[in-house]
């Protein structure tokens, strides 16, 4: 992930993507809106994913594909953690009472088919 | 190759697992809660699962159209069943063309 930079101005006009591998010692805490938009999926990790399971290595991918599959998987995966919490909640995600709620594996398999379904 | 074919597809599946474990974490900060590892490999399978079913979905719906290059158009092809899922996917595909439109001012809007 890209390093914590000082200024919110240099945040503000540079939209470029960091295609670089993140090291695992990068932890960065999303403290505006700015920053979160940016948590994704990196476009060339998505581009060698799909490559990897494409039958005819002739095909090819334009940037603006890989980057509106990045959104869809993105969606697809957030999606997953607020329907989690929402179904152990009772149809609220944003319940007061989440503090200290452990997301287990039952409760992922409880919203996967229909997950699957919707996308 | 089989033997070196499995560690690549370890490795993918590895990339794959730390950045979902990064959209969990920032989902997870959104609600207040967290998720147990378990609950993040599992949920790095599905996406693995997602990714094989959409990979193919795209190849053979650029093929149809007789082109060799996966566009917007397929992608925004995947969510023809769910009609929110397609707004979200084609204001990204609206935006992405709008910055290209413009790409020589460096301005851009949020």
């Amino acid at each position: 992930m890209p390093p914590k930079r000082p200024s919110k101005a240099t945040e503000e006009d540079s939209s470029n993507r960091r295609p670089r591998e993140p090291t695992n010692a990068a932890r960065d805490e999303p403290d505006n809106e700015q920053e979160e938009r940016k948590l994704t999926i990196p476009p060339e990790l998505l581009a060698k994913l799909l490559k990897n399971f494409m039958e005819d290595e002739g095909t090819k991918i334009s940037g603006a594909a890989t980057k509106t599959v990045g959104k869809y998987m993105h969606l697809f995966l957030t999606e997953a953690v607020y329907r989690a919490v929402s179904n152990r909640r009772d149809g609220d995600p944003w319940s007061r009472t989440n503090a200290g709620l452990m997301l287990e594996v039952e409760d992922l398999e409880k919203i996967t088919p229909q997950l699957l379904l919707d996308f | 190759m089989s033997a070196a074919d499995d560690t690549d597809q370890e490795r993918l599946k590895s990339a794959l697992w730390y950045h979902v474990g990064k959209l969990v974490d920032e989902a997870c900060m959104n609600l207040n809660v967290n998720a147990t590892p378990q609950f993040i490999g599992s949920l790095t399978e599905l996406a693995w699962v997602q990714f094989d079913n959409i990979a193919k979905d795209l190849e053979n719906f650029a093929k149809h159209a007789n082109r060799s290059t996966i566009s917007t158009a397929d992608v925004l092809l995947l969510a023809r069943k769910n009609p929110d899922l397609h707004g979200l996917l084609q204001k990204v595909v609206d935006e992405e063309a709008a910055a290209r439109a413009e790409k020589s001012s460096s301005k851009s809007k949020r």
